[in-house]
């Protein structure tokens, strides 16, 4: 069996079909055209042969008629112009027959040629037995006849007396009766040609002798006249018979001739109207061969078309909507139990194994998203756990710092009551651990405080309010401890805008709070603070020239009860951890840029515009 | 009769001097004997044998029948012996271009068998119309030439045969000799485009007239001598027909005549022998017919010139009586003529010569022409038959009519109608 075909080959193959066919279409149109292009060559060519034997035909016509006309008046220039024809004819035949091929006409061409020779040739002779003619006719027989008249008169004259005598000149002129009468006679033949003219004359002429005959006694003029009259008859029947030959050239032998020439002109005329008729036909038919194959090839063509578009797209369109389908419901993240067209060879074939392959890998999608929801889901109770661990943790933190302060309160009045009550009882010891217990108490409220803090943070719920940037940093700064008189500067354009005051003055009082205590300047301390608009955040930043922090406990600064840096300094460790909480609790972000001995750098982002208000949010 | 039979025979002749030599012996003599006639016998074959049989120098004049017979009328000095056709004899006779020949001075006279001398070959043949040749042959006791016998003659009979007309058999159905071929098929409907003629009045005009009599187109008191308002009636006819394309045309020659059948221009025409053998030896099945009304036949004339005399005159008869020798006569059998004393050609011709040529037999073995080519194939036989039976049924002889000028123009008519 077969491969099967890929296809593209299929499509190939298909194209290269209907290219050959409307190939051989058009080969078709060309072969016919050039059918065309010989027969119309064809008919020129007939029609010059036509255009020639009429030529010829009207040459031969009139030549018939100037030898007619050179018989009957024996003009010479008559004569001079048939031949004349003649030539000219001569040179029309060969002339058309250079035309031609070897072939029918090519013959007949030949055999006209061959008989208007041989109808010259007999005009020739016609020509001589005219000329023999006119001479017997005109010449010699008048000449003749005078002599024998001559003969007559003197036989007549030299008549005798006596009834012998008159016996004689009675013979003699009825021997000149007969004598006349036969030259009536050899007349008539020569104007009306009948053999019973000559009949007649030679008998005549034979009474004419016989009563010559009859006569004696001049026997010497006798016999010369006898023998003139005989002289006489050989010329005149000589002249019958010139006229005769004369007349069986040109009736006989001419007529023949010129009969012959007229059938094959007539043939010649009727061959190239069937040549042309042929032609026509073979035209008519070539024009119709054309038409009947152009029509079937372009009909097959286009059947062939039609099939083979319908194949293609029975081929293509099914599978490719089928996979189509698949796809989509591939891209719908479905898998698929069967693949359409899976089982083929060619592209299709190619594209559902790709189509199988994206069904495997949904299948596989699908099992990893459900994992994933099931994480997520878990992930999502334990953040619910976490947030309520944490709000726990919040609240714990804040029970503990709320209520553990009022205990420490108390501890810290029993301490003072008992420095008041008997300090100067105690020992100096005792004295020096109630300071530091005092000293504790003080340190365990503060912790207390910040957890509060701390704790408090997100809890609380202010209204937003209109702040003044600028307003904020000179309170922080009247309220700020600057031992060091660590100079705090900040831009003159500071943005006024309707946000939470206390969580920003919050952050704030931290950062720039931070940045005093830790500056470890003797002077020259400097803490900035500035500004930028970013979409529809704030970004703050507030840097100082202090020791920096080191890049490794980056992380660690944000986190509670973490300190870095100088351990003199007081802290407990909560104030990043409260401006962390506070700025994300905002929606913003803070991270710290710093190294040791080049100062640090806070950005934090803050919204333009406030959270929504408790009732924006309920309503 | 016509330049046409001279190139027929022109292509039969050629290596005819193998034949033998003639059983007599003249006394050799350097005389000259001026020939005037047609190719018919003026072959080089038979020069040549004469010349070496007689110790004569023979001038040979050929031309076309009417322009020699015109040249032998009017110039009677061009010439000492004219061979033509017996038709030709009243003109010649009539202008004194001929002498009598004396009988006397004819060795084999005696030889010579009745068809001239009477008319009829045998008792029971029919007497043909028009000139006979016994009509023209003895002079008559007061100049005229006429039957009644006497010494002298106006011509020495030697060559004559009969024609008809040949068709194709290929294409016209073979009919049965003197029962059913007939002149009348030459009007036959069937054939309308496809029949030729000679083209001469005194010969193919009683081919027609002759068919036109068999239809009962025409009738004629005497075929042989036609009267005017007869030629008319003829001719009407004639033009009628060609008129409607009967007729595809004329011939003027054998060999155009052997062409016109060859290529099938005609199925059925005139025909002269040497054309009949010529065609069945290029393998056209052409059939002499033997028409029941009769052959047109015609004589073959040696007339001797008026102007002839002394020593010259002596070598003319002796040619003549050369030509009655035997040898001629054998010689013009192979072409398919006849001699007027066959006996003694019969010696020198094979008994299967013989048997073929004249006996009308079947050939018992292939024959040859004078040009050594096969010319009968062994069982064939001749058209017609013997030359007794041929002979005997003559309808009418080649004849120049009374009426022969006006035959000359009712021809033309005839030729240029269409």
């Amino acid at each position: 069996m077969l491969p099967q075909l890929s296809l593209k080959a299929r499509i190939f193959t298909s194209f290269a079909i209907i290219v050959v066919l409307l190939s051989t279409n058009g080969l078709v149109s060309y072969i016919g055209s050039n059918r065309f292009s010989n027969e119309v060559r064809r008919i020129q060519q007939v029609e010059s042969v036509n255009a020639s034997v009429l030529n010829v035909d009207r040459d031969v016509q009139e030549l018939r008629l100037r030898v007619d006309r050179f018989v009957s008046t024996g003009y010479d220039s008559q004569r001079a112009e048939a031949l004349n024809i003649y030539g000219r004819l001569q040179k029309l035949i060969e002339s058309t027959k250079t035309l031609l091929e070897e072939g029918e006409m090519a013959n007949i061409f030949t055999q006209i040629g061959t008989h208007v020779e041989q109808y010259m040739q007999q005009f020739d002779l016609v020509i001589e037995e005219r000329r023999i003619r006119r001479e017997l006719f005109q010449q010699q027989l008048p000449a003749s006849s005078q002599k024998v008249e001559e003969l007559f008169d003197k036989l007549t004259t030299a008549s005798a007396d006596g009834n012998s005598e008159q016996t004689r000149l009675l013979a003699l002129s009825q021997a000149h009766a007969y004598f006349s009468q036969a030259e009536q006679s050899l007349l008539r033949y020569f104007e009306t040609p009948d053999t019973k003219h000559v009949n007649e004359a030679v008998a005549h002429l034979k009474l004419a002798e016989a009563k010559i005959k009859e006569t004696e006694n001049l026997a010497a003029e006798q016999q010369l006249l006898l023998d003139k009259i005989s002289e006489h008859r050989a010329i005149g029947l000589q002249a019958v018979q010139s006229t005769r030959g004369y007349l069986f050239f040109l009736n006989v032998v001419m007529a023949g001739e010129a009969s012959e020439i007229s059938y094959y002109s007539n043939l010649l005329r009727q061959l190239a109207e069937e040549s042309r008729d042929r032609i026509g036909q073979r035209i008519t038919s070539t024009s119709d061969n054309i038409k009947r194959v152009t029509g079937l090839t372009l009909a097959i063509a286009s059947i062939l078309s039609i099939l083979i578009a319908a194949r293609l797209a029975f081929l293509i369109i099914p599978p490719i909507t089928a996979l189509t389908g698949a796809f989509q419901k591939l891209s719908a993240g479905e898998s698929l139990g069967q693949v359409p067209g899976a089982d083929r060879e060619d592209e299709i074939g190619l594209m559902a194994q790709a189509a199988r392959v994206f069904s495997n890998q949904n299948s596989k999608t699908r099992e990893l998203l459900k994992r994933s929801e099931a994480l997520s889901e878990e992930l999502h109770a334990k953040a619910a756990q976490l947030e309520e661990s944490n709000e726990e943790l919040d609240s714990f933190a804040y029970i503990a710092s709320h209520d553990l302060k009022s205990p420490l309160r108390g501890i810290r009045q029993l301490a003072t009551w008992i420095e008041e009550d008997s300090g100067k009882q105690l020992s100096e010891e005792s004295l020096q651990h109630l300071e530091q217990l005092k000293a504790r108490i003080a340190k365990m409220e503060n912790l207390l405080s910040d957890l509060l803090n701390y704790s408090r943070v997100g809890r609380m719920r202010p209204e937003p309010e209109q702040v003044d940037l600028s307003q904020v940093m000179e309170d922080i700064v009247d309220i700020t401890d600057n031992p060091s008189n660590v100079a705090i500067q900040w831009a003159d354009n500071l943005p006024s805008f309707t946000t939470l005051r206390p969580p920003l003055e919050q952050v704030l009082m931290n950062l720039v709070g931070n940045a005093i205590k830790h500056n470890n300047r003797e002077e020259g301390g400097v803490v900035e603070f500035d500004w930028s608009l970013e979409g529809d955040r704030y970004r703050f930043r507030v840097q100082d020239n202090g020791p920096g922090i080191d890049q490794r406990h980056h992380q660690r600064v944000f986190q509670m009860y973490q300190r870095v840096g100088d351990p003199n300094v007081e802290g407990s460790g909560m104030g990043l951890a409260i401006v962390k909480k506070q700025i994300e609790l905002m929606g913003g972000e803070v991270r710290l840029e710093s190294q040791l001995g080049k100062g640090s750098k806070f950005e934090f982002t803050w919204p333009v515009n406030p959270p929504a208000t408790q009732e924006e949010r309920d309503g | 009769m016509t330049q046409t039979r001279r190139t027929a025979l022109k292509s039969l002749v050629g290596a005819g001097a193998g034949f033998g030599v003639a059983p007599y012996a003249y006394a050799k003599q350097q005389r000259v004997v001026r020939v005037l006639g047609t190719h018919v016998t003026l072959q080089e074959p038979l020069r040549q044998q004469a010349e070496n049989d007689l110790g004569i120098k023979l001038e040979f004049q050929p031309g076309g029948s009417a322009q020699v017979l015109h040249k032998a009328s009017t110039r009677p000095e061009s010439f000492d012996l004219y061979e033509q056709w017996s038709n030709s004899i009243k003109v010649l006779w009539q202008a004194g271009s001929i002498q009598p020949i004396e009988t006397s001075r004819l060795t084999h006279w005696d030889e010579i068998n009745d068809l001239t001398k009477t008319g009829k070959l045998t008792p029971e043949a029919k007497l043909g119309a028009g000139d006979a040749p016994n009509k023209l042959l003895y002079v008559q006791a007061d100049g005229s030439l006429g039957s009644t016998a006497s010494e002298q003659i106006s011509f020495l009979p030697y060559v004559h045969n009969v024609d008809s007309f040949g068709y194709d058999a290929a294409v016209v159905p073979k009919g049965e000799a003197y029962k059913t071929e007939s002149w009348a098929w030459l009007l036959d409907s069937r054939w309308a485009g496809r029949v030729g003629l000679v083209n001469a009045p005194t010969i193919g005009l009683f081919d027609v007239a002759l068919a036109a009599q068999s239809l009962e187109l025409v009738k004629f008191k005497d075929i042989g001598n036609m009267t005017k308002r007869e030629i008319d009636a003829l001719f009407q006819v004639l033009i009628e027909m060609r008129r409607d394309g009967h007729f595809r045309g004329v011939w003027s020659s054998v060999p155009r005549s052997v062409e016109l059948m060859k290529r099938g221009e005609v199925v059925i025409e005139s025909m002269f022998s040497p054309g009949v053998f010529a065609l069945k030896g290029q393998g056209v099945d052409c059939i002499y017919a033997s028409p029941k009304e009769g052959y047109r036949a015609w004589q073959g004339v040696m007339c001797l010139s008026a102007t002839t005399q002394g020593a010259n005159k002596d070598a003319a008869y002796e040619y003549m009586n050369w030509w009655l020798s035997g040898w001629p006569g054998a010689f013009i059998a192979r072409q398919g003529y006849y001699i007027s004393n066959p006996q003694r050609s019969r010696e020198q011709l094979s008994q299967e010569e013989w048997d073929y040529w004249y006996d009308g037999k079947a050939a018992s073995t292939d024959l040859l022409g004078t040009d050594g080519k096969v010319v009968v194939r062994k069982g064939e036989v001749r058209d017609g038959g013997s030359y007794t039976r041929r002979f005997n049924n003559i309808a009418v002889w080649n004849t120049v009519m009374d009426n022969y000028e006006y035959t000359l123009s009712a021809w033309n008519e005839f030729l240029s109608a269409a």
